[in-house]
């Protein structure tokens, strides 16, 4: 031990403690960040988020519509079908408020909706576009052959089947009425499920933004 | 008006009032008819009811604006969710059962026409006990109401 330690024993404390802030603020930086758990909204964030099948749909024009096409932007996808006359409207309305709360937001601004069809032998894409545009001008309709629309329902964590014992012409679809949330990347992100209160889902949607911004 | 005609008319009008309420059945308020969207060939209409006298049953409804109206609940089941046609919708003695969105109502099936709001629709409600009760329900744009589930 040095002379200088001998005579300032103290010196030895200061020196220690200084190593230690140095080794603890090379540490902070070196450390990878812990990882962020999905928040908690009405419904649920996916751990991981899921690519979506290889689907085959058809828009409200007729156009082929694939899942790269709700890549670019927030997407919201409400299964439901025009013969539905109770909460299907009232899912749709709700959308629509939802759209003009986000309307002046940076991210929530771009977000598109989209009605997925349950009902493909009754929707046909002219009839489904006109329904979407009475709740909204700029709301899409989506519709497919019935395999296509279950393999898309069943990876989103949605499902819709026409119970047993109806006529041929006037059945009712029985289907979840989650509200299904895909980021920008088009993969399935999120999961909102009922009830649904247009400023409660606003609030979630917030949560999930917020939540991608710390995901690799 | 002198003050005796004045003391027997409002005699009157009590007596009525009361024989009206003991003589009454169900009631029906707040009642509404969702516009239809362009393609819909549904509709939903929804009410209040109001039964002051002893326990009845809703039982069925009819329409000239539709092919046939059913009693429908909204049912969630195993995540997923129903419009469960009813029988009947029970109406206790004294209770208020409230038909609303995203709940009970009547659905209208393959609709003659869009209804349009300010249209009515003629509305035939029956009950297992009480006399039958015409309505003439309005149609309103349910996008322009602050509905709850």
């Amino acid at each position: 031990m040095s002379a200088a330690l001998q005579s300032r024993p103290w010196l030895f404390v200061v020196a220690a403690l200084a190593a230690m802030v140095v080794g603890l603020i090379t540490a902070s930086y070196l450390r990878p960040a812990l990882p962020v758990a999905p928040p908690a909204i009405g419904g649920y964030v996916l751990p991981q988020p899921r690519d979506l099948p290889r689907v085959e749909l058809v828009d409200g024009d007729g156009n082929r519509f694939t899942p790269a096409d709700f890549v670019g932007h927030w997407s919201f996808l409400y299964f439901g079908y025009t013969y539905c006359p109770d909460v299907c409207p009232l899912a749709l309305i709700e959308l629509a408020s939802v759209k003009t709360l986000l309307a002046t937001e940076a991210t929530g601004g771009s977000a598109q909706y989209y009605l997925v069809s349950v009902d493909p032998a009754r929707d046909t894409p002219e009839r489904l576009r006109e329904y979407v545009a009475y709740f909204d001008a700029s709301f899409h309709a989506l519709t497919g052959s019935q395999d296509e629309l279950r393999r898309l329902a069943e990876t989103t964590g949605s499902a819709f089947f026409i119970p047993e014992g109806q006529s041929t012409d006037h059945y009712l679809v029985s289907h979840s009425s989650n509200l299904v949330v895909l980021d920008p990347a088009g993969r399935l992100f999120a999961v909102i499920t009922p009830p649904h209160e247009p400023s409660g889902i606003v609030a979630d949607f917030a949560k999930i933004v917020a939540y991608r911004t710390t995901q690799p | 008006m002198n003050t005796t005609t004045g003391r027997c008319l409002a005699c009157l009008a009590a007596f009525g009032a009361l024989a009206s309420a003991a003589a009454q059945g169900p009631t029906i308020s707040a009642a509404w008819v969702r516009a239809t969207p362009p393609g819909a060939s549904t509709a939903a209409a929804y009410f209040t009811i109001t039964n002051s006298a002893a326990a009845d049953r809703l039982i069925g409804a009819e329409s000239p604006a539709a092919r046939e109206l059913q009693l429908h609940a909204q049912v969630d089941e195993n995540g997923l969710r129903h419009m469960r046609q009813l029988a009947d919708i029970p109406l206790p003695a004294g209770a208020t059962v409230r038909l609303t969105a995203g709940g009970l109502h009547v659905m209208l099936m393959d609709i003659a026409a869009p209804l349009k709001p300010g249209d009515h629709v003629a509305m035939t409600l029956h009950f297992a006990n009480a006399a039958d009760i015409e309505l003439h329900v309005p149609v309103q744009d349910g996008r322009a109401m602050t509905e709850h589930h």
